[in-house]
Order: C-alpha cells, then structure tokens, then sequence
C-alpha cells in the first residue's frame, strides 16, 4: 500500500516539475479554531437545503443514506409524481429523487481517487495500532487509563503508548487539513481574491490549506437596501471537492430528469447568501452566518471567481472543466499511512494548484490544457498494490483486531481495486465526464450499506457475512473515537447511534438490544462500572480492550 | 436492585424504570405513560429529579462530569432536551451518575412516577421543585419496619393509577377504594386503613371522594388517591 501511495508521489512531482508554476502568494498565519465545521462533522456529507435534510454518506462506514430513492423514466412520471406530492416544490421532490446519487457520488469518489483511497486506508491503519496498543497492555498487564489524554502526561505511562497518542494528535490535526474540516476565523468587508493560502501551525509542524472568501451579506433592518459584507474562509479540503462533484452531478441530473428551472431554484437557494437576523450588539453575526455556510458550490465559486479575475473570457465554462480538476486533484492527494510524517500536498491544495498550472483557453469552446492525470501503466500499478492482501474471506478469526482486517481486505478487493479497473478500462475521464459516468454507473460496486428512508438494507452482491464484520467494525471505530476524545464513560454505539443503520442491528444475545436498552440495564461502561453488561458484542469489546467488562474496581 | 448508572439527561427514564421493575409495571406501559408526558414536564421532571440525587449521600451515589453521549436519539425521552453546545461553541458538559444504593433511588423513582402520572392529568399540574422535594422529603419520612404496610399501600396506589392511566388512556383522578388496592399488592381491612391514613398525615395520600358525609378516614367507600 505505501508502495502505491509512494508511487503517486513520484508521477505527481513529475507532473509538478514539468509544469510551469504560477509564483505562489504568500500565505497569511491564522489560528486554527480546532473545533470542525458544524456541517461535516466526522466526515458524514450531509445532503441538505433550508434545514432539510436528504441524504448522507459515511466515508468511514462505507454508508449511503438517503431519504428516498426514485428514477424518473418518462414525463408521465414526473407529472404524476408532481400531482402526488400535492403543493411540495418541483425542487424538493427533485432533489428527493436525485439524493440517492449525490451521496453514491461521495461513495466513487471516496473509493475510486488516491485521496479517498488513503484516508480511508489510514483510518484503518490507526484503528490497527490503537487495538496493537490495547493488546500490548493487556500482555504486560498494564491498566489502561481514562481520560486518555491525561493519561499519557504521567510519568509512568508506557513510552509506545505515548508515541501512538502523539501520532493520533497530528493524524487529527492533519486529517483536519485534509479534508478542511478547521475553522478559519471570519472577517468583515469583503475580499476580492479567489482564495487565500492559510498557514496553520501545530506544534513544531505546520501546513498550507487554501480557503475561499465566501461573502455573506448581513441585513440591516434600520437600512434596508444595505447589506454590510461578511467573509468566511471555507477551506478547501477533500470534503468541499467531493460535495463539488456530487452536487454536479445531481445539477446535471436535476436538468435531465427534471427540468432547467428545478436546476435554477437550486442554484438560486445556494447563492442567497444572507443573514436576516436583525442586527444586535448581543449576537455576533460572524457565528450566525458561519451556520448558513455550506460546501456544495465552493469549488464552483471559486474557479469562476479565478476565471473571471484572470482570464474574464471564460465568463461560462462547462462544468467538466471543474469535474476535471477536481478528479486530477483528488488523485494528486494520497494521504500518507497512519503514522508517517506527512509529505504530499493535501486536496485543497492540490485543486488551486491544478487551477494554476492549467493553460487556460481564450473562449470556453476551445479545451484548456489541463495537467497530465495518471496513464493506464500507472492505474494499474496501484490497482495492483490494493490487490496485493489476501481476500476477506480468508478472516475467521474471533479476535478485536479481526472486523478490522475483514473490512480493510473487503474495501481492497471488492470496491477499491474494481473502482480503479473502471479507470483502467474507461480512463480517467469516466470521473469528470458525467455522460460517461452515468452510462457505466452499474458497473460500478454498490455501496454494501445503503439506507433508504428508515430502512437499511444489503445491497445485491455484498455477502451475508459482511453485516456481521460490519457491525462489529463500526463498533470498534465509534468506541475508538470515544476514548481518543478523552472520555471517562464510553458510551454503547448502539445505545446512543451516530452510524446510520445501527439502530437496526442487535448487538445481544436474547432478550436482545432493544429490551436491554429499554430496561437501561446496559449503554455505557467506565472503570467504576460493578453492574454486569449483558452479554453482548461490546461487553465483549470491552472485556477485550481493557481486560473485563463486568468486574468490580478494586 | 443493581447499581444504576445514567447521564443526566436519563435520570427520569432510568428511575422511572426503576420504580416501574419494583411496581412490576411492564416496559410497554411505561413506555405509552412516558409517551404522553409533555417536552416541557419532561424537562422539569427530569431536573427536579437530578436536583434530588444531588441531595443523597456520597456513600450511595457519585456524579461527575462527563461530555455528552456521543449519538443523539431523537425517539428517546431524555434527549429531547439537552444541547450539545454552549454559547463559545465548545461542548457542553452533562453528569455522569452512578447509584450505589438503590433503596433511596427507588424511592426517588416512586416518587417520579407519581409526579409523572400527575403531569398527564389538566387538573393536577405540579408545579415546580418545591413539589417534587416535598414529596420526596414526606416519602423518605417512611420507615422499615413500622411504615412497611404505607410502603406497600403507596406501591399499591400507583400501580393503580399507572395500569388505569394505561388502561383508559386517561389519568386517574377519581381514586380507588382501599378494598381494590388489595389487588394491587396493598394490604387490606384494619392494616390498609391505618396505612392510607399514615400516607394521609405524610401529604403522601388524599381522600378523592368520602364514602359518607366526610371525615372518616376508616370508611371502606372512601375513594383514594395519591397527592402530588
């Protein structure tokens, strides 16, 4: 894997050296407010409009979650479909209808591009060495300590347990840059460029994100007419790319399925970028505004800005020219493994590096000359790398560590390797070119868990056994997140879910989750804990991590 | 009774459950009674009930701090009030409270069943945390061995009124003679009589109706109540 990932690295410097490079800006040094953007918390993509939300998709969980699923085959439908939903708006009942790709979107271009691919894949190398650290505890019978932040400031916790935490400290702070989920500090008035370079710095360490003014205009009652410009910095980050594409390509199905004016209300509900809070000493506008900021049209928004700044012909341009950087960007941007120093330029700056190094045309019907993507040799000697683990079901082991390998070898093999033998057989283009993309989107591999409404089910090829793996993986993961976040109490994913569907599944052998839950005899553990949990997979996990689940503290 | 372990936000739906183990009141009718309590009560209830378990030993409980739990289920009763944020953004941090002892949770639970049955009832609205440590405060005045047939008569009355709450989809209001609570696990002639009428002195209880013209405690066609 690190091979592949090495190998990115060199063709991408190949590709940087050979192009001629704009002279950078200098970029300015902002605190970095460590607390995520509101929207993308935890990297769930939330489809949404005016508080209504319609789908999202997990990274982590290889979850597609939307609120209906429908295609539109014939004008008579969508009459009929419009007479149904009695007075909705033509947009909400098209964006119902077309949520469903917007999110598998997210599904392609998280599993089918090198920054998708290794952020997935260093999640799970991080996974591995926390449960390496848990295991290693246990053998020397050493008690592991909560909060775990505090923890490893005391002498004598053990040295590889300290190296893991602070691995894990810039692993977060790096995947924050990544996927340009920190915070940048508003600022009032507005700011004519198309994005600025931000210098965030942690510890001795320290990295570039690119961020875009968005300008909001806050109303003043007491002036009607005047609107008083606020900017927030979006950070460019693998998060805003993604929405991009997603919401690109629902647009393109919004004017194929629907109609030019379903497309228009759309665009129009995302530039009405307003605050109608009345103007109040008390409230602080910056905040308020910053709630209303959303991440599908940054990547729009910014080139044309750039566009209109540098080359003010190309006053319309087609939507694949962004489709295209943002897929070059995207494959420019592995994420190192867990652990390793970070070398490669994040997403975001890769994207405004792409902008930069494009030759761009005199009208929008001449082509510009983009920066060269990956050849076929090059697809297929990463495709090659992701293949090279055994298959999972070669996994029966009953161990912590053994959901983890299941579905790191399932993710290789049976979404990330086929994703990448599409590039291989249809090129690079079947990314940004969306006639393209949906002409072979069955081909494809779907999602292996996909909600519709309130219900989750198996997608078609996924094997039974993945659900089990799956469910157990997830709690490892949400279980993980509590302790790194310093929490005492660790609290049963299952009783409070943040994953989609894992309401649905039972964790405990009968009378099964639900009547425990209902009887609250279960839901969290901590160290102090002398009732017994039911037997159940996290009494398991914790008796596994931490060496008991059930009995008293001395 | 096990140790109880719950956020905050969970005190009402934990000890309701508690009290309801103890009544031998099923999960289902629990749940239709919690159903029906308003978001407002809800939160007031809850709190009240919090501000109690403040008040006990630390030899039978122990609270700290914690950050919330990390999901946030719409359905259930006690997040329908918790805010995961405060006013600088950073998260809000909720208590974490563990029950050694459970006699005096029970006894917390009992007396939130009550107040719960009562806040479904237009007539009986309680009001406030006055009402809810005055009650307990009473409830607490009931001693082993002496008071075990109030405690059992106490027991009684609010099973009743939860089963006929459940049953009529209606809060009981008009009480039930000291006969009847019999079958609910109360005691019965000369024993239920100076039962209710010890509940009576403690506020615990009230006469709803008086089977003659008023006054006499000991007559079998008193229909009583519990007072919240």
């Amino acid at each position: 894997m690190s091979r592949a990932r090495a190998f990115i690295g060199r063709i991408f410097a190949k590709i940087i050296r050979s192009a001629k490079a704009v002279p950078g800006k200098e970029p300015s040094a902002e605190p970095l407010r460590l607390n995520e953007i509101k929207w993308q918390r935890n990297s769930l993509g939330l489809s949404q409009r005016s508080g209504t939300v319609y789908g999202s998709y997990s990274h982590r969980y290889l979850s597609v979650s939307a609120v209906s699923m429908g295609e539109i085959e014939s004008e008579q439908q969508l009459e009929e479909l419009l007479a149904e939903s009695q007075g909705a708006s033509l947009l909400d009942l098209a964006m119902r209808h077309t949520v469903i790709f917007h999110e598998y979107r997210h599904f392609h271009d998280c599993f089918g591009t090198s920054a998708g691919i290794f952020s997935f894949l260093n999640y799970v190398q991080c996974l591995e060495a926390f449960l390496d650290v848990c295991r290693r505890l246990r053998e020397e019978g050493v008690e592991f300590r909560f909060p775990f932040g505090e923890w490893i400031q005391q002498r004598d916790c053990p040295a590889y347990v300290k190296e893991f935490y602070r691995q894990l400290a810039f692993g977060t702070f790096y995947r924050l840059i990544f996927d340009g989920t920190c915070e940048l500090p508003p600022q009032r008035g507005e700011d004519g460029e198309s994005w600025r370079d931000f210098l965030i710095r942690f510890g001795p360490e320290s990295i570039h994100i690119p961020a875009f003014p968005l300008t909001f205009g806050v109303q003043d009652p007491g002036e009607p007419e005047g609107l008083s410009p606020v900017v927030h910095w979006v950070p460019l980050g693998f998060n805003v790319l993604i929405e991009g594409n997603a919401q690109a390509l629902q647009r393109r199905l919004l004017v194929s399925s629907f109609s030019e004016a379903a497309d228009r209300e759309l665009e129009i509900a995302q530039t009405l970028h307003v605050s109608h809070h009345p103007i109040d000493e008390k409230l602080d506008h910056l905040d308020i505004t910053s709630n209303i900021v959303e991440p599908y049209r940054i990547t729009d928004l910014l080139l044309s800005k750039y566009l209109r700044k540098y080359h003010e012909k190309l006053e319309k341009f087609p939507r694949r020219w962004i489709t295209h950087l943002t897929d070059l960007a995207l494959m420019a941007s592995p994420m190192e493994s867990f652990g390793e120093k970070s070398r490669s330029m994040p997403p975001g700056g890769r994207f405004v590096q792409m902008i930069e190094l494009t030759k761009w045309p005199d009208s929008a019907e001449d082509s510009p000359q983009f920066p060269s993507g990956f050849s076929r040799d090059d697809l297929i000697a990463i495709r090659d790398s992701i293949r090279d683990c055994g298959g999972p079901e070669e996994i029966t082991g009953q161990s912590v560590f053994s959901p983890v390998e299941y579905i790191a070898r399932y993710v290789r093999q049976h979404i990330i390797a086929p994703i990448l033998d599409l590039r291989i057989q249809y090129g690079n283009e079947i990314f940004s070119d969306f006639d393209l993309y949906l002409s072979k989107f069955s081909e494809f591999p779907t999602a292996p868990m996909v909600t519709i409404g309130a219900k989750t089910r198996a997608s078609g090829d996924t094997p039974p056994e993945f659900f089990n793996w799956w469910t157990r993986f997830v709690m490892i993961g949400e279980v993980a997140e509590q302790i790194w976040s310093g929490r005492r109490i660790i609290c049963c994913p299952r009783a409070y879910p943040t994953v989609e569907g894992i309401a649905g599944f039972d964790f405990a052998a009968e009378p099964g989750c639900e009547t425990n839950l209902a009887a609250k005899i279960c839901g969290t553990w901590d160290k102090k804990r002398t009732q017994a949990l039911p037997d159940c997979y996290f009494g398991f996990l914790m008796k596994g991590l931490f060496g008991r689940s059930d009995t008293p503290r001395e | 009774m096990p140790e109880q372990s719950f956020f905050e936000t969970e005190a009402l739906l934990t000890l309701l459950n508690a009290a309801s183990s103890r009544l031998g009141i099923s999960a289902s009718d629990l749940q239709n009674i919690t159903d029906e309590i308003s978001d407002q009560d809800a939160t007031r209830l809850n709190g009240e009930l919090v501000e109690i378990l403040k008040l006990l030993p630390s030899t039978a409980i122990e609270m700290e701090e914690e950050l919330p739990p990390p999901g946030i289920d719409q359905s259930r009763l006690s997040f329908r009030i918790w805010r995961q944020t405060n006013s600088d953004r950073q998260p809000n941090k909720m208590l974490f409270i563990r029950v050694k002892d459970a006699a005096p949770t029970v006894g917390i639970g009992l007396v939130g069943l009550v107040l719960a049955l009562a806040t479904l009832s237009p007539s009986a609205i309680t009001s406030g945390m006055s009402t809810v440590k005055g009650v307990y405060d009473n409830f607490v005045k009931l001693k082993s061995p002496e008071d075990d047939d109030a405690m059992s008569i106490y027991d009684a009355l609010l099973k009743c009124a939860a089963t006929i709450t459940v049953e009529t989809e209606q809060p009981s209001v008009s009480g039930v003679k000291a006969a009847e609570l019999a079958d609910f696990g109360g005691p019965s002639g000369d024993r239920a009589a100076k039962a209710l009428k010890r509940l009576k002195d403690l506020s615990l209880a009230e006469v709803a109706a008086w089977g003659d013209s008023g006054g006499d405690l000991a007559h079998p066609d008193n229909l009583w109540r519990l007072r919240a």
